[in-house]
Protein backbone atom coordinates (compact mmCIF):
# COMPACT_ATOMS: atom_id res chain seq x y z
CA UNK A 1 0.00 0.00 0.00
CA UNK A 2 2.98 2.29 0.51
CA UNK A 3 5.07 1.81 -2.61
CA UNK A 4 2.18 1.25 -4.96
CA UNK A 5 -0.77 3.25 -6.12
CA UNK A 6 -3.65 0.83 -5.68
CA UNK A 7 -6.65 1.43 -7.87
CA UNK A 8 -9.91 -0.45 -7.65
CA UNK A 9 -12.29 2.05 -9.08
CA UNK A 10 -15.19 2.72 -11.35
CA UNK A 11 -16.51 5.89 -12.91
CA UNK A 12 -19.71 5.82 -14.90
CA UNK A 13 -20.87 8.56 -17.23
CA UNK A 14 -23.38 8.55 -20.04
CA UNK A 15 -21.73 6.70 -22.91
CA UNK A 16 -18.54 5.94 -21.01
CA UNK A 17 -17.45 3.84 -18.12
CA UNK A 18 -14.09 3.49 -16.52
CA UNK A 19 -13.28 0.36 -14.51
CA UNK A 20 -9.73 -0.13 -13.34
CA UNK A 21 -8.29 -2.70 -10.97
CA UNK A 22 -4.55 -2.26 -10.99
CA UNK A 23 -1.52 -1.45 -8.87
CA UNK A 24 0.98 1.05 -10.24
CA UNK A 25 4.51 1.10 -8.83
CA UNK A 26 5.26 4.49 -7.25
CA UNK A 27 8.66 5.01 -8.83
CA UNK A 28 9.91 6.22 -12.16
CA UNK A 29 7.60 7.16 -14.99
CA UNK A 30 4.53 5.12 -15.79
CA UNK A 31 3.25 5.86 -19.26
CA UNK A 32 -0.44 5.48 -20.02
CA UNK A 33 -1.09 5.02 -23.68
CA UNK A 34 -4.30 4.58 -25.58
CA UNK A 35 -6.58 6.17 -28.15
CA UNK A 36 -8.56 9.36 -27.44
CA UNK A 37 -11.59 8.65 -25.28
CA UNK A 38 -10.09 5.50 -23.78
CA UNK A 39 -10.29 6.96 -20.27
CA UNK A 40 -6.67 8.01 -19.72
CA UNK A 41 -7.53 11.51 -18.52
CA UNK A 42 -10.43 10.24 -16.40
CA UNK A 43 -8.04 7.83 -14.70
CA UNK A 44 -5.64 10.66 -13.83
CA UNK A 45 -8.51 12.81 -12.56
CA UNK A 46 -9.71 10.06 -10.26
CA UNK A 47 -6.17 9.64 -8.91
CA UNK A 48 -5.93 13.40 -8.31
CA UNK A 49 -9.30 13.47 -6.54
CA UNK A 50 -10.97 15.64 -9.15
CA UNK A 51 -13.81 13.21 -9.92
CA UNK A 52 -16.34 13.21 -7.09
CA UNK A 53 -18.47 10.69 -9.02
CA UNK A 54 -15.85 7.93 -8.87
CA UNK A 55 -16.51 4.91 -6.67
CA UNK A 56 -14.18 2.30 -5.29
CA UNK A 57 -10.86 2.36 -3.58
CA UNK A 58 -7.67 4.37 -4.15
CA UNK A 59 -4.65 4.28 -1.87
CA UNK A 60 -1.02 5.35 -2.06
CA UNK A 61 1.86 6.37 0.24
CA UNK A 62 0.35 4.42 3.16
CA UNK A 63 -2.78 6.56 2.96
CA UNK A 64 -6.26 5.78 1.83
CA UNK A 65 -7.36 8.44 -0.68
CA UNK A 66 -10.72 6.99 -1.46
CA UNK A 67 -12.65 4.17 0.09
CA UNK A 68 -15.56 3.20 2.25
CA UNK A 69 -13.81 4.34 5.44
CA UNK A 70 -12.44 7.73 4.39
CA UNK A 71 -14.91 8.66 1.65
CA UNK A 72 -13.14 10.90 -0.82
CA UNK A 73 -10.00 12.71 0.31
CA UNK A 74 -10.20 16.12 -1.43
CA UNK A 75 -7.65 16.91 -4.13
CA UNK A 76 -6.03 19.68 -2.09
CA UNK A 77 -5.03 17.28 0.67
CA UNK A 78 -3.46 14.63 -1.57
CA UNK A 79 -0.26 16.46 -2.57
CA UNK A 80 -0.55 15.13 -6.08
CA UNK A 81 0.71 17.48 -8.77
CA UNK A 82 -1.28 17.72 -11.98
CA UNK A 83 -0.08 19.27 -15.21
CA UNK A 84 -3.11 19.96 -17.36
CA UNK A 85 -3.30 19.70 -21.11
CA UNK A 86 -4.16 23.39 -21.40
CA UNK A 87 -1.75 24.55 -18.62
CA UNK A 88 -4.63 26.05 -16.55
CA UNK A 89 -2.58 29.03 -15.39
CA UNK A 90 -4.13 31.74 -13.23
CA UNK A 91 -4.76 34.47 -15.78
CA UNK A 92 -5.03 37.24 -13.18
CA UNK A 93 -1.56 36.62 -11.76
CA UNK A 94 1.83 37.06 -13.39
CA UNK A 95 4.18 34.10 -13.81
CA UNK A 96 6.00 34.69 -10.51
CA UNK A 97 2.73 34.73 -8.57
CA UNK A 98 1.54 31.62 -10.40
CA UNK A 99 4.71 29.84 -9.29
CA UNK A 100 4.50 31.11 -5.73
CA UNK A 101 0.91 29.93 -5.46
CA UNK A 102 2.22 26.38 -5.25
CA UNK A 103 5.18 27.30 -3.07
CA UNK A 104 3.06 29.09 -0.45
CA UNK A 105 0.69 26.17 -0.12
CA UNK A 106 3.45 23.59 0.15
CA UNK A 107 4.15 24.73 3.71
CA UNK A 108 0.50 24.93 4.60
CA UNK A 109 -0.01 21.25 3.76
CA UNK A 110 -1.87 19.09 6.28
CA UNK A 111 0.95 16.62 6.90
CA UNK A 112 3.28 19.36 8.09
CA UNK A 113 6.93 20.16 7.42
CA UNK A 114 9.03 17.01 7.08
CA UNK A 115 7.57 15.46 3.95
CA UNK A 116 7.04 18.80 2.26
CA UNK A 117 10.61 19.53 1.22
CA UNK A 118 10.54 19.85 -2.52
CA UNK A 119 13.05 21.40 -4.89
CA UNK A 120 14.17 24.98 -4.19
CA UNK A 121 12.38 27.84 -5.92
CA UNK A 122 15.54 28.99 -7.67
CA UNK A 123 16.36 25.48 -8.87
CA UNK A 124 12.92 25.15 -10.42
CA UNK A 125 13.11 28.55 -12.12
CA UNK A 126 16.58 27.69 -13.38
CA UNK A 127 15.72 24.20 -14.64
CA UNK A 128 12.70 25.44 -16.57
CA UNK A 129 14.38 28.70 -17.73
CA UNK A 130 11.65 30.84 -16.24
CA UNK A 131 13.73 33.87 -15.09
CA UNK A 132 12.80 35.98 -18.07
CA UNK A 133 9.11 35.15 -17.86
CA UNK A 134 8.56 35.99 -14.19
CA UNK A 135 6.94 39.42 -14.77
CA UNK A 136 4.79 38.36 -17.69
CA UNK A 137 1.06 37.70 -17.60
CA UNK A 138 -0.03 34.23 -18.79
CA UNK A 139 -1.99 35.77 -21.66
CA UNK A 140 1.30 36.90 -23.20
CA UNK A 141 3.05 33.51 -23.16
CA UNK A 142 3.45 31.02 -26.00
CA UNK A 143 2.02 27.52 -25.64
CA UNK A 144 5.40 26.05 -24.76
CA UNK A 145 6.10 28.79 -22.20
CA UNK A 146 2.71 28.23 -20.59
CA UNK A 147 3.46 24.55 -20.12
CA UNK A 148 6.88 25.32 -18.62
CA UNK A 149 5.20 27.65 -16.11
CA UNK A 150 2.59 24.99 -15.36
CA UNK A 151 5.34 22.43 -14.76
CA UNK A 152 7.22 24.86 -12.54
CA UNK A 153 4.10 25.69 -10.55
CA UNK A 154 3.47 21.98 -10.05
CA UNK A 155 7.04 21.38 -8.79
CA UNK A 156 6.75 24.39 -6.44
CA UNK A 157 3.98 22.63 -4.54
CA UNK A 158 6.36 19.72 -3.73
CA UNK A 159 4.04 16.94 -4.88
CA UNK A 160 4.59 13.30 -3.96
CA UNK A 161 3.34 12.13 -7.33
CA UNK A 162 3.13 14.06 -10.59
CA UNK A 163 0.35 13.45 -13.09
CA UNK A 164 1.05 14.63 -16.63
CA UNK A 165 -2.12 14.87 -18.68
CA UNK A 166 -0.99 15.18 -22.31
CA UNK A 167 1.17 18.17 -21.41
CA UNK A 168 2.46 18.46 -24.98
CA UNK A 169 -0.73 18.09 -26.94
CA UNK A 170 -1.78 21.76 -26.87
CA UNK A 171 1.65 22.83 -28.12
CA UNK A 172 2.76 23.14 -31.74
CA UNK A 173 5.04 20.49 -33.16
CA UNK A 174 8.30 22.46 -32.98
CA UNK A 175 7.86 23.40 -29.29
CA UNK A 176 6.91 19.82 -28.48
CA UNK A 177 10.39 18.44 -29.04
CA UNK A 178 11.83 21.39 -27.08
CA UNK A 179 9.55 20.66 -24.16
CA UNK A 180 10.44 16.98 -23.76
CA UNK A 181 13.87 17.68 -22.20
CA UNK A 182 12.19 20.16 -19.82
CA UNK A 183 9.75 17.45 -18.81
CA UNK A 184 12.56 14.99 -18.19
CA UNK A 185 14.63 17.50 -16.20
CA UNK A 186 11.59 18.52 -14.16
CA UNK A 187 10.86 14.95 -13.17
CA UNK A 188 14.52 14.40 -12.31
CA UNK A 189 14.53 17.56 -10.18
CA UNK A 190 11.34 16.62 -8.38
CA UNK A 191 12.60 13.09 -7.79
CA UNK A 192 9.09 11.73 -7.41
CA UNK A 193 7.14 9.18 -9.44
CA UNK A 194 5.07 10.34 -12.37
CA UNK A 195 2.21 9.05 -14.47
CA UNK A 196 2.37 10.36 -18.00
CA UNK A 197 -0.70 10.16 -20.19
CA UNK A 198 -0.50 10.65 -23.92
CA UNK A 199 -1.90 9.22 -27.12
CA UNK A 200 1.47 9.73 -28.79
CA UNK A 201 3.59 6.60 -28.33
CA UNK A 202 6.67 8.37 -29.66
CA UNK A 203 6.30 11.00 -26.92
CA UNK A 204 5.85 8.38 -24.21
CA UNK A 205 8.74 6.21 -25.41
CA UNK A 206 11.23 8.93 -24.54
CA UNK A 207 10.58 8.62 -20.81
CA UNK A 208 8.66 5.53 -19.80
CA UNK A 209 9.82 2.97 -17.23
CA UNK A 210 6.65 0.97 -17.58
CA UNK A 211 3.56 1.19 -19.67
CA UNK A 212 -0.16 0.75 -19.24
CA UNK A 213 -2.27 0.52 -22.31
CA UNK A 214 -5.90 1.58 -22.05
CA UNK A 215 -8.86 1.04 -24.28
CA UNK A 216 -12.57 1.76 -23.72
CA UNK A 217 -12.13 2.53 -20.04
CA UNK A 218 -10.10 -0.59 -19.22
CA UNK A 219 -6.42 -1.30 -18.76
CA UNK A 220 -5.81 -3.79 -21.54
CA UNK A 221 -2.08 -4.41 -21.11
CA UNK A 222 0.75 -3.53 -18.79
CA UNK A 223 4.44 -4.06 -19.30
CA UNK A 224 7.64 -2.43 -20.49
CA UNK A 225 8.27 0.07 -23.23
CA UNK A 226 7.81 -2.65 -25.87
CA UNK A 227 4.09 -1.85 -25.51
CA UNK A 228 4.81 1.54 -27.02
CA UNK A 229 6.53 0.21 -30.10
CA UNK A 230 5.05 0.82 -33.49
CA UNK A 231 3.86 -2.11 -35.57
CA UNK A 232 6.71 -4.38 -36.64
CA UNK A 233 9.34 -2.89 -34.33
CA UNK A 234 12.10 -4.82 -32.64
CA UNK A 235 14.02 -3.88 -29.52
CA UNK A 236 17.67 -4.79 -29.19
CA UNK A 237 19.66 -4.53 -25.97
CA UNK A 238 22.91 -2.74 -26.69
CA UNK A 239 25.94 -1.49 -24.82
CA UNK A 240 28.27 1.35 -25.82
CA UNK A 241 31.88 0.23 -26.31
CA UNK A 242 33.41 3.41 -27.62
CA UNK A 243 32.32 6.77 -29.01
CA UNK A 244 34.74 7.77 -31.74
CA UNK A 245 34.91 10.39 -34.47
CA UNK A 246 33.11 8.20 -36.98
CA UNK A 247 30.27 7.14 -34.70
CA UNK A 248 29.47 4.85 -31.81
CA UNK A 249 30.79 1.32 -31.53
CA UNK A 250 28.38 -1.08 -29.82
CA UNK A 251 28.66 -4.62 -28.58
CA UNK A 252 26.20 -5.60 -31.29
CA UNK A 253 27.37 -3.35 -34.12
CA UNK A 254 28.03 0.22 -35.04
CA UNK A 255 26.00 3.44 -35.33
CA UNK A 256 26.95 6.33 -37.58
CA UNK A 257 25.74 8.80 -34.94
CA UNK A 258 27.88 9.82 -31.95
CA UNK A 259 25.63 8.98 -29.03
CA UNK A 260 25.80 11.16 -25.97
CA UNK A 261 26.48 8.13 -23.75
CA UNK A 262 29.64 7.03 -21.92
CA UNK A 263 31.32 3.69 -22.71
CA UNK A 264 29.57 0.89 -20.85
CA UNK A 265 26.17 2.63 -20.98
CA UNK A 266 23.31 0.33 -21.82
CA UNK A 267 20.31 1.24 -23.90
CA UNK A 268 17.83 -0.22 -26.30
CA UNK A 269 17.92 0.14 -30.00
CA UNK A 270 14.54 0.20 -31.70
CA UNK A 271 14.46 -0.90 -35.29
CA UNK A 272 11.46 -1.37 -37.52
CA UNK A 273 11.45 -4.45 -39.73
CA UNK A 274 11.25 -2.31 -42.83
CA UNK A 275 14.33 -0.33 -41.76
CA UNK A 276 16.54 -3.40 -42.02
CA UNK A 277 17.30 -2.81 -45.65
CA UNK A 278 20.05 -5.19 -46.45
CA UNK A 279 21.65 -8.37 -45.37
CA UNK A 280 24.89 -9.47 -46.80
CA UNK A 281 27.68 -11.86 -45.97
CA UNK A 282 30.63 -9.54 -45.78
CA UNK A 283 29.77 -6.17 -47.36
CA UNK A 284 31.21 -3.64 -44.97
CA UNK A 285 31.13 0.10 -45.42
CA UNK A 286 27.58 0.17 -46.79
CA UNK A 287 26.08 3.62 -46.65
CA UNK A 288 23.65 3.18 -43.75
CA UNK A 289 22.68 4.80 -40.47
CA UNK A 290 24.08 1.78 -38.66
CA UNK A 291 25.10 -1.84 -38.80
CA UNK A 292 24.28 -4.79 -36.60
CA UNK A 293 26.18 -8.03 -36.41
CA UNK A 294 23.86 -11.01 -36.42
CA UNK A 295 24.09 -14.74 -36.72
CA UNK A 296 21.74 -17.13 -38.42
CA UNK A 297 19.83 -19.08 -35.82
CA UNK A 298 18.30 -22.51 -36.20
CA UNK A 299 14.94 -22.26 -37.93
CA UNK A 300 11.89 -21.58 -35.79
CA UNK A 301 9.09 -24.09 -35.18
CA UNK A 302 7.37 -23.02 -38.38
CA UNK A 303 10.50 -23.68 -40.36
CA UNK A 304 11.25 -19.96 -40.88
CA UNK A 305 14.93 -19.14 -40.66
CA UNK A 306 15.67 -16.73 -37.78
CA UNK A 307 18.45 -14.43 -36.81
CA UNK A 308 20.15 -13.98 -33.50
CA UNK A 309 21.67 -10.74 -32.24
CA UNK A 310 23.76 -11.06 -29.09
CA UNK A 311 21.78 -14.12 -27.96
CA UNK A 312 18.43 -12.38 -28.60
CA UNK A 313 16.34 -14.36 -31.03
CA UNK A 314 14.98 -12.09 -33.69
CA UNK A 315 11.89 -12.89 -35.67
CA UNK A 316 13.57 -11.43 -38.70
CA UNK A 317 13.76 -13.76 -41.65
CA UNK A 318 16.97 -13.18 -43.60
CA UNK A 319 16.26 -11.41 -46.84
CA UNK A 320 17.44 -13.03 -50.00
CA UNK A 321 21.11 -12.16 -50.39
CA UNK A 322 24.10 -13.58 -52.22
CA UNK A 323 23.41 -16.91 -50.55
CA UNK A 324 19.84 -18.09 -50.81
CA UNK A 325 19.69 -20.04 -47.54
CA UNK A 326 22.38 -19.13 -45.08
CA UNK A 327 23.42 -21.96 -42.83
CA UNK A 328 22.77 -21.72 -39.08
CA UNK A 329 25.73 -20.23 -37.25
CA UNK A 330 26.77 -18.09 -40.19
CA UNK A 331 27.53 -14.43 -39.41
CA UNK A 332 25.64 -11.65 -41.18
CA UNK A 333 25.71 -7.88 -41.14
CA UNK A 334 22.38 -6.07 -41.07
CA UNK A 335 22.38 -2.57 -42.50
CA UNK A 336 19.95 -0.19 -40.80
CA UNK A 337 18.17 2.58 -42.67
CA UNK A 338 17.02 4.06 -39.37
CA UNK A 339 16.75 3.38 -35.67
CA UNK A 340 15.73 5.01 -32.39
CA UNK A 341 17.69 5.02 -29.14
CA UNK A 342 15.61 4.25 -26.06
CA UNK A 343 16.49 4.13 -22.36
CA UNK A 344 17.31 0.65 -21.00
CA UNK A 345 14.51 -1.69 -20.04
CA UNK A 346 13.04 -1.02 -16.61
CA UNK A 347 13.91 -3.42 -13.82
CA UNK A 348 10.31 -4.50 -13.33
CA UNK B 1 -26.15 61.01 9.53
CA UNK B 2 -29.52 60.43 7.96
CA UNK B 3 -31.28 61.58 11.07
CA UNK B 4 -29.08 64.62 11.61
CA UNK B 5 -31.41 67.61 11.81
CA UNK B 6 -28.49 69.99 11.12
CA UNK B 7 -28.72 69.00 7.47
CA UNK B 8 -32.15 70.46 7.10
CA UNK B 9 -30.90 74.00 6.37
CA UNK B 10 -29.63 74.14 2.78
CA UNK B 11 -28.24 76.80 0.41
CA UNK B 12 -31.49 77.79 -1.32
CA UNK B 13 -33.43 76.94 1.75
CA UNK B 14 -33.33 73.42 0.42
CA UNK B 15 -33.66 70.53 2.81
CA UNK B 16 -30.67 68.30 2.08
CA UNK B 17 -31.65 65.54 4.46
CA UNK B 18 -33.44 63.42 1.80
CA UNK B 19 -30.24 63.48 -0.26
CA UNK B 20 -28.01 62.32 2.57
CA UNK B 21 -30.59 59.81 3.67
CA UNK B 22 -30.79 58.35 0.15
CA UNK B 23 -27.01 58.06 -0.16
CA UNK B 24 -26.72 56.57 3.32
CA UNK B 25 -29.46 54.05 2.69
CA UNK B 26 -28.15 53.06 -0.74
CA UNK B 27 -24.52 52.68 0.30
CA UNK B 28 -25.39 50.67 3.41
CA UNK B 29 -27.79 48.49 1.45
CA UNK B 30 -25.26 47.84 -1.30
CA UNK B 31 -22.49 46.83 1.09
CA UNK B 32 -24.66 44.62 3.31
CA UNK B 33 -26.32 43.10 0.28
CA UNK B 34 -22.97 42.24 -1.29
CA UNK B 35 -21.93 40.42 1.86
CA UNK B 36 -25.15 38.42 1.72
CA UNK B 37 -25.23 37.91 -2.05
CA UNK B 38 -21.65 36.63 -2.51
CA UNK B 39 -22.18 33.36 -0.61
CA UNK B 40 -25.71 32.97 -1.97
CA UNK B 41 -24.57 33.51 -5.58
CA UNK B 42 -21.63 31.12 -5.10
CA UNK B 43 -23.97 28.48 -3.77
CA UNK B 44 -26.34 29.01 -6.71
CA UNK B 45 -23.44 28.88 -9.18
CA UNK B 46 -22.00 25.63 -7.86
CA UNK B 47 -24.67 23.55 -6.14
CA UNK B 48 -26.27 20.52 -7.68
CA UNK B 49 -29.10 20.54 -5.12
CA UNK B 50 -32.56 19.93 -6.51
CA UNK B 51 -33.99 22.98 -4.77
CA UNK B 52 -31.67 25.33 -6.63
CA UNK B 53 -34.27 26.43 -9.23
CA UNK B 54 -36.69 27.23 -6.41
CA UNK B 55 -34.12 29.37 -4.61
CA UNK B 56 -33.28 31.07 -7.89
CA UNK B 57 -36.97 31.84 -8.42
CA UNK B 58 -37.32 33.29 -4.92
CA UNK B 59 -34.22 35.42 -5.53
CA UNK B 60 -35.69 36.78 -8.75
CA UNK B 61 -39.16 37.50 -7.31
CA UNK B 62 -38.41 41.17 -6.47
CA UNK B 63 -37.83 41.73 -10.20
CA UNK B 64 -41.37 40.71 -11.01
CA UNK B 65 -43.52 41.72 -8.05
CA UNK B 66 -44.82 45.28 -7.97
CA UNK B 67 -42.97 47.18 -5.23
CA UNK B 68 -46.29 47.72 -3.49
CA UNK B 69 -46.88 43.97 -3.20
CA UNK B 70 -43.37 43.42 -1.91
CA UNK B 71 -43.76 46.38 0.45
CA UNK B 72 -47.08 45.09 1.69
CA UNK B 73 -45.66 41.70 2.66
CA UNK B 74 -42.60 43.29 4.23
CA UNK B 75 -44.90 45.59 6.20
CA UNK B 76 -46.75 42.55 7.51
CA UNK B 77 -43.48 40.76 8.28
CA UNK B 78 -42.00 43.78 10.07
CA UNK B 79 -45.14 44.56 12.03
CA UNK B 80 -44.55 44.44 15.82
CA UNK B 81 -47.43 41.94 16.07
CA UNK B 82 -45.68 39.24 14.06
CA UNK B 83 -42.60 37.08 14.63
CA UNK B 84 -39.75 39.06 13.08
CA UNK B 85 -41.09 42.51 13.95
CA UNK B 86 -41.87 41.47 17.53
CA UNK B 87 -38.44 39.88 18.00
CA UNK B 88 -36.82 43.07 16.74
CA UNK B 89 -38.82 45.17 19.20
CA UNK B 90 -37.83 42.88 22.07
CA UNK B 91 -34.20 43.01 20.98
CA UNK B 92 -33.79 46.72 20.32
CA UNK B 93 -36.88 48.43 21.66
CA UNK B 94 -37.58 49.93 18.23
CA UNK B 95 -39.98 48.89 15.53
CA UNK B 96 -38.85 47.83 12.08
CA UNK B 97 -41.74 49.51 10.36
CA UNK B 98 -41.34 53.21 9.61
CA UNK B 99 -37.68 53.15 10.68
CA UNK B 100 -34.37 53.48 8.89
CA UNK B 101 -33.33 49.92 9.86
CA UNK B 102 -36.52 48.53 8.41
CA UNK B 103 -35.86 50.49 5.26
CA UNK B 104 -32.38 48.98 4.92
CA UNK B 105 -33.78 45.46 5.31
CA UNK B 106 -36.56 46.15 2.83
CA UNK B 107 -34.10 47.64 0.34
CA UNK B 108 -31.92 44.57 0.60
CA UNK B 109 -34.84 42.35 -0.31
CA UNK B 110 -35.89 44.71 -3.08
CA UNK B 111 -32.41 44.89 -4.67
CA UNK B 112 -31.45 41.25 -4.03
CA UNK B 113 -31.67 40.09 -7.67
CA UNK B 114 -29.54 43.03 -8.80
CA UNK B 115 -26.71 41.80 -6.58
CA UNK B 116 -27.16 38.04 -6.94
CA UNK B 117 -27.56 37.78 -10.70
CA UNK B 118 -24.37 39.55 -11.85
CA UNK B 119 -22.43 37.67 -9.19
CA UNK B 120 -23.86 34.31 -10.17
CA UNK B 121 -23.09 35.00 -13.84
CA UNK B 122 -19.53 36.02 -12.96
CA UNK B 123 -18.98 32.99 -10.72
CA UNK B 124 -20.33 30.63 -13.35
CA UNK B 125 -17.95 32.15 -15.90
CA UNK B 126 -14.84 31.34 -13.85
CA UNK B 127 -13.28 28.44 -15.78
CA UNK B 128 -12.90 25.10 -13.99
CA UNK B 129 -9.30 24.20 -14.92
CA UNK B 130 -7.64 26.97 -12.84
CA UNK B 131 -9.80 25.98 -9.87
CA UNK B 132 -8.81 22.34 -10.24
CA UNK B 133 -5.18 23.36 -10.66
CA UNK B 134 -5.40 25.39 -7.44
CA UNK B 135 -6.84 22.37 -5.65
CA UNK B 136 -4.00 20.11 -6.79
CA UNK B 137 -1.55 22.78 -5.57
CA UNK B 138 -3.01 22.46 -2.08
CA UNK B 139 -5.62 25.23 -1.96
CA UNK B 140 -8.77 24.41 0.02
CA UNK B 141 -12.25 25.58 -1.01
CA UNK B 142 -12.20 28.94 0.81
CA UNK B 143 -8.63 29.59 -0.31
CA UNK B 144 -9.61 28.91 -3.94
CA UNK B 145 -12.63 31.17 -3.61
CA UNK B 146 -10.57 34.03 -2.23
CA UNK B 147 -7.56 33.71 -4.53
CA UNK B 148 -9.11 32.56 -7.82
CA UNK B 149 -12.87 33.09 -7.91
CA UNK B 150 -13.11 36.58 -6.40
CA UNK B 151 -10.25 38.16 -8.41
CA UNK B 152 -11.55 36.64 -11.63
CA UNK B 153 -15.05 37.94 -10.81
CA UNK B 154 -14.00 41.54 -10.12
CA UNK B 155 -16.28 42.96 -12.76
CA UNK B 156 -19.25 40.99 -11.47
CA UNK B 157 -18.57 42.26 -7.94
CA UNK B 158 -18.39 45.86 -9.11
CA UNK B 159 -21.52 45.49 -11.20
CA UNK B 160 -23.42 43.94 -8.29
CA UNK B 161 -22.31 46.70 -5.94
CA UNK B 162 -23.25 49.52 -8.29
CA UNK B 163 -26.51 48.04 -9.49
CA UNK B 164 -27.78 47.42 -5.98
CA UNK B 165 -26.69 50.94 -4.96
CA UNK B 166 -28.35 52.50 -8.01
CA UNK B 167 -31.47 50.41 -7.68
CA UNK B 168 -31.86 51.43 -4.05
CA UNK B 169 -31.45 55.09 -5.01
CA UNK B 170 -34.35 54.66 -7.42
CA UNK B 171 -36.59 52.85 -4.94
CA UNK B 172 -40.04 54.31 -4.26
CA UNK B 173 -42.91 51.89 -3.74
CA UNK B 174 -41.31 49.73 -1.10
CA UNK B 175 -40.13 52.77 0.87
CA UNK B 176 -43.56 54.26 0.81
CA UNK B 177 -45.13 51.03 2.09
CA UNK B 178 -42.58 50.12 4.74
CA UNK B 179 -41.01 53.42 5.68
CA UNK B 180 -43.68 56.03 5.11
CA UNK B 181 -42.53 59.60 4.87
CA UNK B 182 -40.70 60.58 8.06
CA UNK B 183 -38.16 63.40 7.57
CA UNK B 184 -34.61 62.28 8.34
CA UNK B 185 -35.80 58.72 8.95
CA UNK B 186 -37.43 57.42 5.82
CA UNK B 187 -37.99 60.44 3.58
CA UNK B 188 -35.62 59.64 0.70
CA UNK B 189 -35.29 61.65 -2.53
CA UNK B 190 -37.90 59.72 -4.49
CA UNK B 191 -40.47 60.30 -1.75
CA UNK B 192 -39.46 63.93 -1.45
CA UNK B 193 -39.90 64.48 -5.19
CA UNK B 194 -43.29 62.84 -4.97
CA UNK B 195 -44.47 65.06 -2.14
CA UNK B 196 -42.96 68.15 -3.84
CA UNK B 197 -45.02 67.42 -6.96
CA UNK B 198 -48.11 66.70 -4.84
CA UNK B 199 -47.76 70.12 -3.21
CA UNK B 200 -47.03 71.75 -6.61
CA UNK B 201 -43.51 72.75 -5.47
CA UNK B 202 -42.09 72.17 -8.97
CA UNK B 203 -38.89 74.07 -8.30
CA UNK B 204 -37.94 71.68 -5.52
CA UNK B 205 -38.97 68.69 -7.64
CA UNK B 206 -36.76 70.01 -10.45
CA UNK B 207 -33.71 70.50 -8.29
CA UNK B 208 -33.90 67.06 -6.71
CA UNK B 209 -34.83 65.24 -9.92
CA UNK B 210 -32.13 66.80 -12.07
CA UNK B 211 -29.59 66.31 -9.28
CA UNK B 212 -30.46 62.64 -9.07
CA UNK B 213 -30.36 62.30 -12.84
CA UNK B 214 -26.89 63.82 -13.15
CA UNK B 215 -25.59 61.88 -10.15
CA UNK B 216 -26.87 58.55 -11.47
CA UNK B 217 -25.40 59.25 -14.89
CA UNK B 218 -22.00 60.06 -13.42
CA UNK B 219 -21.92 56.99 -11.20
CA UNK B 220 -22.87 54.62 -13.98
CA UNK B 221 -20.38 56.22 -16.40
CA UNK B 222 -17.61 55.85 -13.84
CA UNK B 223 -18.48 52.17 -13.44
CA UNK B 224 -18.44 51.48 -17.16
CA UNK B 225 -15.11 53.27 -17.54
CA UNK B 226 -13.59 51.32 -14.65
CA UNK B 227 -15.01 48.09 -15.99
CA UNK B 228 -13.37 48.66 -19.31
CA UNK B 229 -10.03 49.34 -17.72
CA UNK B 230 -10.33 46.24 -15.52
CA UNK B 231 -10.89 44.13 -18.58
CA UNK B 232 -7.64 45.30 -20.13
CA UNK B 233 -5.68 44.56 -16.95
CA UNK B 234 -6.54 40.91 -17.09
CA UNK B 235 -5.02 40.24 -20.49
Amino acid sequence: MCSELILELALRRPGFDLAVDHAIALRGVTAVSGPSGSGKTSLLRVIAGLEPGATGHVSAFCEEWQGPKVGLMPAWRRRVGYVFQEAALFDHMNVARNLDYGLERRRAGPSGGAGQRGPERDAIIDTLRLERLLDRMPGRLSGGERQRVALGRCLMSAPRLILLDEPLSAVDHASRSELIPYLQRSLALAGVPAIHVSHSRAELRKMADRVLRMDAGRITASGGSELLLPEGAILLDARVLEVGPEGTRLDIGHLGQRLDLPPGAEFQLMVRRDQVVRISGSEAGVAAAGRIEARVAPPGPDGMPLLEVARQALALPPVAGPQETPAPGEALTLALAGYEVLPPRAAD
Amino acid sequence: MGSDPANSAGGWAIDWSPVWLTLHLSALTAVLLLALAVPLAWWLATTRARIRPLIEAVTALPLVLPPTVLGFYLLILFSPDTGLGAAWVRLTGETLTFSFTGLVLASMVYSLPFAVQPLQTAFEAVPRPPLEAAATLGAGPFDRFRTIVLPQSRRGLLTALVLSFAHTVGEFGVVLMVGGNIPGQTRVISIEVYSAVETLDYERAHVLSSGLLVFSFLVLSAVYVLNRRGRRDVF
